[in-house]
């Protein structure tokens, strides 16, 4: 049985010829032009519908299902569904994303009311009919709208940002921005603690996005911390090695050669895994 | 993992085929309420298909939406005086669109238009009472700025004005005057007022405001009330 697998696999593997260079990349782009426009169908389905929550997933649904029904009985491919390395990853976000719809739904459904907005609403009710509680639709929405929706949101705005600049006022107990900034990969500068933290530290390090945080922010952040810590470095990461030797510079090859094992992979590394010293300038 | 598909289609059709039924039922008698709603005279038959396609839809998907909607063209058609219906199809259909707005409301709570509706639908089967003050206040919270609900909404606060206790007076004196001040047409202060004592409590509401008593006068007078 596992031989047969394994060789349906190959089978598989081999009939979905990889694809490379620029049909690879336009095959991919129409890729996430699917996923985007099913999502905005879901999504935004109900506006022509007459925006009627109630029941506009119902007709759509049944459009899925009976295409589900369909193939399931045979018809489309026989092969079953091959998925080349470019369509895993849209795929694989869409799984991503409705698992964490019903995973939300799943637990305000537990209270069977919603947790913020509305939730006041369903309170008069109660007190004037007696009995109210709120739908799944409702306790979806309302899940989406005050905890899903806020992080997308958030991530969208720190994916888009080319650095964070944080100047603050007081003593914030959890940073939870920096930790969602950081987490998309944005720069972020805390102004007072990082200079409040500095002067305790023996050795201070100042993280650069490569060709993303901009020169001016890089000045300023230096300026500010070399004031007030004795050891300051500068670290960049994030290079795009191809990218930076594409561009011709003087140092591409040095860069590339004693600093590969910083940012490439564990392959890239020098034999023995040491890795060049990091340099520290004295004040 | 083709049968877990085929399944898990077969399950979703289940689920889902009564509720596009239903909005499919439902959607039959749009045309009725919506001349209902503009006030055109529509013949009796019409009015039955309707509420037996709205029945229907009940029947295949009984959720807040749809007995809210149910609910809508229930009340009115009870609450009309000029359709040639008993007392008793008035009543029944007066208890099952409370009903429904009781579920519905319980189900959807933000929804103006039906809470004004279930205070007129309370005090035309219990009379008037605190409840439909607990009703209206609702209302007037999810949809305070409503043109079209304003005549019946005024008739209401003036009917039941004993049950408002004293804070409840106070707010709906400063509604009355705001909603005076944001209507470009005053038409539904005047259609409102039915007795001397409406005439007399809307001119209370309404003292402090500047030219207000006689703009009132001059819409009674338009509608032949004064």
């Amino acid at each position: 049985m596992a031989g047969t697998l394994r060789e349906e696999m190959t089978a598989d593997t081999e009939a979905v010829a990889p694809r490379s260079g620029a049909a690879a990349r336009l095959r991919g782009l129409a890729d996430w032009i699917v996923v985007l426009v099913f999502f905005l169908l879901v999504s935004f389905a109900a506006l022509p519908l007459g925006a009627n929550r109630d029941w506009a997933w119902a007709p759509l649904s049944i459009a899925f299902a009976a295409c589900a029904v369909a193939v399931a009985a045979g018809l489309g491919s026989r092969s079953g569904f091959a998925v080349v390395d470019a369509e895993r990853k849209p795929l694989m976000t869409l799984v991503g994303c409705f698992a964490v719809f019903v995973l939300f739904s799943l637990f305000q459904m537990s209270t069977l009311a919603p947790l913020a907005g509305s939730a006041w609403l369903y309170e008069s009710a109660e007190r004037i009919l007696g009995s109210a509680h709120a739908p799944v639709p409702a306790i979806a929405i309302d899940a989406a709208r005050n905890t899903l929706l806020k992080c997308l949101t958030c991530g969208a705005i720190f994916l888009t940002a080319r650095a964070m600049v944080v100047p603050i006022q007081w003593n914030e107990p959890f940073g939870i921005v920096f930790a969602e900034a950081l987490a998309c990969g944005t720069p972020v500068m805390a102004v007072s603690d990082a200079r409040i933290i500095s002067r305790l530290a023996d050795y201070t390090v100042f993280i650069v996005q490569w060709a993303k945080t901009p020169r001016e922010v890089v000045k300023t952040a230096l300026a500010a911390l070399v004031n007030v810590s004795n050891h300051v470095g500068v670290v960049i990461n994030r290079v795009n090695l191809a990218k930076h030797v594409r561009y011709g510079y003087g140092d591409h090859g040095d860069y590339y050669s004693r600093y590969r094992g910083y940012y490439g992979s564990g392959a890239d590394m020098p034999a023995g895994g040491a890795r060049p010293a990091l340099k520290l300038a004295k004040k | 993992m083709r049968g877990l598909l085929g399944v898990g289609g077969a399950i979703l059709v289940f689920f889902a085929w009564p509720v596009a039924n239903g909005a499919w039922q439902a959607s039959k008698s749009n045309s009725t309420v919506y001349d209902l709603r503009s006030g055109k005279a529509v013949p009796i038959v019409d009015i039955l298909s309707a509420v037996s396609e709205q029945n229907a839809a009940v029947a295949d998907d009984p959720t807040a939406g749809r007995r809210l909607a149910r609910s809508e063209l229930l009340a009115g058609l009870a609450l009309t005086r000029d359709l040639p219906l008993t007392p008793a199809e008035r009543r029944g259909w007066l208890t099952t669109a409370m009903s429904d707005l009781d579920f519905g409301l319980g189900n959807a709570p933000a929804r103006g238009a039906a809470w004004a509706r279930l205070a007129s639908v309370r005090q035309a089967v219990d009379g008037t009472s605190a409840k439909v003050v607990a009703a209206l206040l609702m209302s007037i919270d999810t949809a305070p700025m409503v043109a079209l609900l304003w005549p019946s909404r005024l008739r209401l606060i003036l009917d039941n004005w004993q049950f408002f206790t004293a804070p409840q007076r106070e707010r709906i004196g400063t509604y009355v005057v705001t909603t005076w001040r944001l209507s470009a047409d005053k038409r539904g202060f005047a259609e409102a007022i039915r007795s001397p004592l409406d005439e007399l409590l809307v001119r209370y509401f309404l003292r402090d405001e500047p030219g207000a008593q006689q703009e009132l006068s001059q819409w009674l007078a338009r509608f032949g009330k004064k």
